[in-house]
């Protein structure tokens, strides 16, 4: 029965055609607009529309979200994704899409939710706008500050300032300017100068975004400088410079997300479809935009692979909460890193003649408690859950995405043989127990009635069914069918449709050749980045930097 | 089970806000977490285990937690909450190599600045003695 909700029409923005109803530039659905009864609803109601609707799925979703969020001690670790690949996915995933405003915030009249990001996996949330627009990201190249071509980086703190001591992202004090941190002369870096500051959000993503940065700068420094010239030469020679430099840092993260993350997440026989020259698509021909049934639904894996502790720097068990009080904005006064904190890369990937890395958690419909700290991720509302797992949920119902039961009927058309092997997907009788049984398991907790256990088994929210399908088909090391494809879908989709101009079907090197040539003529990387994986990355780097044996370890 | 006095910092809560409006819901009887539970002073460790997850405060018991004392402070009584003695030796050995760590949530009172690490075991004795002073006698204010 669906709850009484407060009194009035629609709860996000009134008319249709408005609000969170009306279009969502940079957004779209998998399998073009869906109709209504096709979208998720609350016992047949579309919560964006019905107060009513919204009341019950939050009930819901605050007993769905406990569950979830509170992951007993001890889950078991996935030995086939080192904890390094949770972070990645994040930076990928936040190079695909920045929501302008979270959909479960978005109240108001209009609020106008968007995806500000353009063409995806081209790292932008690394360059922004380029030196151009995100000049704070990047250094001058000489003292009269004409051109920017280098990331910006910080010495780790106490570092003596040689070459191989920048090991964290620039961030910066700004006192005298309002809301300085710590007051009018405060001395707190309380700035991070980068142009995604979702990638501060953590201390391993934000050292990850240093990983790339450092590979830009390599690449950079390994191109014959411009030298002294006329105004006009210089700014073209610094630009193509600049533009190779970046490109090839995008060819190798672009080729790190197809020969190491994606086969390590997606189901073999999924990723067999899409990984050859002629990936047989949902969609052949799909409209502009980014999925939200990926974005806020799929893609929400990672939250699951978070670890409560880690091995890190010089720590044994340093807590996620920890990790997620050292930037800027929660820690200013606690950045840049201390030796003590810099990531040790081999603790995070599979380096060859290293000891075994941080793994991440199996995939599963349960969150780290450690999610639910102290002023990380408050309550929307007093009573709700803290924690990510609630907000996943609600921005996810809240989007008008198709339903898992929508999505369904359409992967068992359009293959039926996927379809097929998929226990879930195959029997939907099965599906809805499974689910039920989960589901029920803790109604002292949850609050969730038998009423509210059948409808979500009916109709889950994306983001949970995602990791109850990962964890009951491929057991937690990887995701289930569903999850593979609406991945597979979008990320493979981005990597063949949105190009970059350099690149072919003929591996890399090629790639990075056609790049020199097309910009440089015949200048070319002495040592091209031929790098196919994360430790191939971390490996490349360092050699370029002579950090095989750095104090503080960089492997 | 045999006891681990090596183990007193195992029993943390991740979200000290919630822990402590479920100890005001217990103490005064009013709802303080308000998200549709009932909090009654609980009679059991399992009844207690269902109200730590059910007000999201991430605190779990560790195994070695196997009774339940639940003590009412009264404002004209002196209640001297007494700590257990072999964690108390066990936070002396470890203080003697490690530092004190402070739950994170006091840095945000500080604008993200991180404690002071103190110098010595000397400093650490010190500030070991003013915290057990200070948390068994400030009732909760």
């Amino acid at each position: 029965m669906t709850d009484r909700g407060s009194q009035g029409a629609c709860p996000f923005g009134g008319a249709a055609a408005s609000g969170i109803l009306g279009p969502l530039p940079g957004f779209r659905h998998v399998f073009g607009p869906p109709a209504a009864a096709e979208r998720f609803q609350v016992d047949g109601q579309d919560p964006r529309t019905s107060p009513a609707a919204l009341a019950t799925l939050r009930r819901r979703l605050r007993g769905l979200a406990t569950l979830m969020g509170t992951r007993p001690p001890g889950a078991p670790e996935n030995p086939n994704l080192p904890s390094g690949y949770t972070y990645l996915a994040q930076f990928a995933a936040h190079d695909m899409v920045s929501t302008s405003m979270a959909f479960w915030s978005a109240g108001g009249p209009d609020p106008g939710v968007a995806n500000a990001l353009g063409a995806p996996l081209r790292l932008r949330t690394l360059y922004g706008g380029g030196p151009g627009a995100c000049p704070f990201a990047f250094a001058p190249d000489d003292a009269r500050d004409q051109n920017r071509s280098r990331f910006r980086l910080s010495a780790f703190a106490g570092a003596g300032g040689d070459a191989a001591c920048f090991r964290d992202i620039a961030r910066a004090a700004t006192p005298g300017t309002l809301g300085n941190r710590g007051g009018f002369s405060g001395t707190g870096r309380g700035e991070a100068l980068i142009a995604d500051s979702r990638n501060d959000q953590s201390l391993l993503l934000s050292q990850l975004s240093t990983l790339f940065m450092l590979l830009h700068n390599v690449l950079l420094d390994m191109l014959p400088k411009p030298g002294t010239q006329a105004a006009r030469s210089l700014r073209e020679r610094t630009a193509a410079r600049f533009a190779v430099a970046r490109e090839a840092t995008t060819l190798v993260f672009r080729n790190v997300l197809r020969h190491d993350l994606l086969p390590r997440l997606l189901d073999p026989k999924v990723r067999a479809l899409y990984d050859n020259p002629a990936p047989e698509w949902l969609e052949p021909e799909p409209g502009p935009g980014l999925p939200l049934e990926f974005s806020h639904g799929a893609f929400r894996f990672g939250h699951a692979m978070l670890r409560d502790t880690y091995r890190i720097g010089r720590f044994t068990d340093a807590t996620l909460a920890d990790l997620l009080r050292q930037n800027s904005t929660r820690g200013p006064n606690a950045v840049p890193l201390t030796r003590d904190w810099l990531v040790r890369w081999s603790q995070f990937f599979q380096l060859p003649g290293r000891p075994a890395p941080n793994l991440s958690i199996k995939l599963g419909p349960r969150y780290t408690p450690m999610l639910m700290g102290d002023g990380f991720f408050d309550p929307i509302e007093p009573g709700d859950p803290a924690g990510v797992a609630f907000r996943d949920l609600m921005s996810a119902s809240l989007t008008g995405m198709r339903s898992v039961g929508s999505l369904w009927a359409h992967v068992a058309a359009l293959r039926p043989g996927l379809a097929a092997q998929s226990p879930l997907l195959a029997d939907p009788a099965a599906r809805q127990a499974a689910l039920a049984e989960w589901l029920g398991r803790d109604s002292a907790v949850s609050l969730l009635t038998a009423e509210d256990v059948a409808a979500l088994a009916a109709e889950p929210p994306l983001p949970f069914y995602i990791l109850f399908e990962a964890e009951h088909e491929a057991e937690g090391e990887r995701l289930g069918t569903l999850g593979s494809l609406l991945v597979a879908e979008t990320v493979y989709g981005a990597l063949a449709r949105e190009r970059l101009a350099s690149e072919g079907e003929d591996g890399l090197g090629s790639a990075l050749d056609r790049l020199c040539a097309a910009w440089l003529g015949d200048t070319r990387f002495p040592d091209p980045p031929l790098v196919e994986d994360m430790p191939g990355l971390v490996g490349y780097l360092a050699r370029r930097l002579g950090l095989e044996a750095a104090d503080p370890a960089f492997i | 089970m045999a006891l681990n006095p090596t183990e007193p910092v195992d029993m943390t809560p991740i979200n000290y806000e919630n822990w402590g409006k479920l100890i005001k819901s217990w103490a005064t009887g009013d709802d303080y977490v308000r998200n549709g539970h009932q909090y009654p002073v609980p009679k059991t460790l399992d009844e207690v285990k269902r109200q730590l997850a059910a007000a999201n405060t991430g605190l779990t018991l560790p195994a070695r937690i196997q009774k339940l004392q639940v003590v009412v402070g009264r404002s004209d009584t002196l209640l001297l909450r007494l700590p257990p003695p072999d964690l108390v030796k066990a936070s002396e050995k470890r203080l003697a190599t490690e530092d004190y760590a402070l739950p994170a949530f006091y840095n945000e009172h500080y604008d993200g600045a991180s404690p002071t690490p103190l110098p010595d075991k000397e400093a650490r004795m010190k500030f070991h003695a003013q915290r057990i002073g200070d948390y068994s006698i400030a009732n909760c204010q």
